[in-house]
């Protein structure tokens, strides 16, 4: 196989922590996606580092914060490992891949920043992303934090990769209404609101408070927070949470219930990326719709179709 | 096999003007390819720091300040040092005719000077990196 060669060529610089064997094996799983899973499960095993996923509007900070965040986690010499995705584009599949930019002053020595584009997948991340994760806690992160594209309402696929979730906000970012609308506002773990220097910050914070009524969810741990990433206020508070929000998962058991909605997810995706680049293969014209489906339940059951 | 070119463009060095970098990336991106852009005023090592994690095919540097052969000179001398040697290196900016000869003799593989036309710069770069592979 074409991987094998490769895969054998940087094996051993990735046991020892190359980090260019690291970036390296990142592209063979992205590029293989068939293979992917024959070459994550001959790589090292390692304790499963804390996954904490990022998301948010553009332009609401989140490489800023991250870059802040990660700061202070080299300092107390953890290791980390980002994995900022940005869209590919529907059209040429090209990329500009730019979120690196703001995390300029992270030290190499401790930080790996990875910037991936989302490749045609729509929800926030790459199809390839439960790959990444997997070969990076093989490579022996203490963290990897996942920063979604940044496209709003929808883009929830984080919530079945990380085991913690932050959504950051930006003041001025909507009313009520907004908050009151499924999907992202749902998935997050915290809410950061970011920019807490502009003047619309406190009558934001209040809104989300009374919309989001987070008292009664103990459970869960969920909070807010009022940051500003830039200026370096309030993110010791967003460590301390972070860490026993992580406890608390293991705590109640529920990482179980996480660990096991992302297994099917990754099937799930797995499934359908595959059936994708099938329909792909085929020559679609309008009137041969029926036909097609029958074909491709054919092709992907092997030949029994129960239509 | 899902391949996509990875291109990273650097801006070393003082000067700031990064719209032809920006550009260039824009026209990269439109021809299909990845492109990681890591902002202005930045040291060679930072730049090569950045195609090491992200696994760059191909490098591309826009320089305007006159320093481009010694910069180029850095570049070159720290990716032998990692062990980037194999990927291809481009240029960009206010490059003097006169000074090709010997960037290319340095080991830069192409540079673009300015009124290059952004379709030529990208066919180059695909070729660049399909041809290394063949």
């Amino acid at each position: 196989m074409f991987w094998e060669k490769k895969f054998n060529d940087i094996i051993e610089s990735f046991k020892n922590k190359n980090k260019y064997a690291l970036a390296k094996m990142i592209t063979l799983v992205e590029n293989n996606p068939d293979d992917a899973w024959k070459i994550i499960s001959k790589l090292p095993k390692n304790k499963s580092p804390h996954i904490i996923g990022i998301t948010g509007s553009p332009g609401a900070g989140k490489s800023t914060m991250v870059s802040k965040l990660v700061e202070k986690y080299s300092e107390k010499n953890q290791k980390i490992g980002i994995i900022a995705v940005d869209p590919s584009s529907p059209f040429t599949g090209g990329a500009f891949l730019g979120d690196r930019i703001r995390m300029r002053t992270l030290n190499p020595e401790n930080v790996y920043i990875r910037s991936v584009a989302s490749r045609g997948s729509v929800g926030g991340l790459c199809d390839s992303i439960f790959d990444i994760v997997d070969v990076m806690s093989s490579y022996g992160f203490d963290k990897i934090i996942i920063e979604t594209v940044g496209a709003g309402q929808s883009e929830i696929e984080v919530v079945y990769v990380a085991d913690t979730i932050l959504l950051v906000m930006s003041p001025d970012s909507g009313d009520e209404v907004q908050m009151f609308k499924a999907g992202i506002m749902e998935i997050a773990d915290s809410y950061i609101v970011n920019k807490i220097d502009l003047q619309s910050a406190n009558r934001f914070l209040t809104q989300l408070k009374n919309t989001l009524n987070l008292e009664y969810e103990e459970k869960h741990l969920r909070k807010i927070f009022g940051i500003s990433a830039i200026m370096n206020k309030g993110l010791d508070e967003v460590i301390d949470w972070i860490d026993k929000h992580k406890q608390n998962l293991y705590k109640t058991n529920e990482i179980e219930d996480r660990i096991k909605r992302r297994k099917v997810r990754r099937t799930r995706s797995n499934i359908i990326r595959k059936l994708d680049y099938t329909i792909k293969d085929y020559k679609i014209e309008e009137e041969n719709l029926f036909e097609l489906k029958d074909n491709l339940i054919k092709k992907l059951t092997g030949g029994k179709s129960n239509d | 096999m899902d391949r996509r070119i990875r291109v990273v463009i650097g801006k070393p060095g003082l000067d700031g003007h990064d719209r032809g970098a920006k550009v260039v990336s824009r026209a990269l991106r439109d021809a299909g390819m990845e492109v990681i852009y890591t902002g202005i005023r930045q040291t060679p090592s930072e730049i090569i720091e950045t195609a090491l994690e992200e696994d760059a095919d191909i490098i591309g540097l826009s320089i305007l300040s006159g320093a481009h052969i010694r910069l180029c000179e850095k570049v070159i001398e720290i990716m032998k040092e990692k062990g980037l040697d194999n990927v291809p290196l481009f240029l960009g900016g206010i490059i003097p005719e006169n000074d090709i000869p010997q960037l290319k003799k340095i080991g830069v593989t192409e540079v673009f000077g300015p009124g290059t036309s952004l379709n030529l710069i990208s066919t180059r770069v695909k070729e660049i990196v399909l041809g290394k592979e063949v």
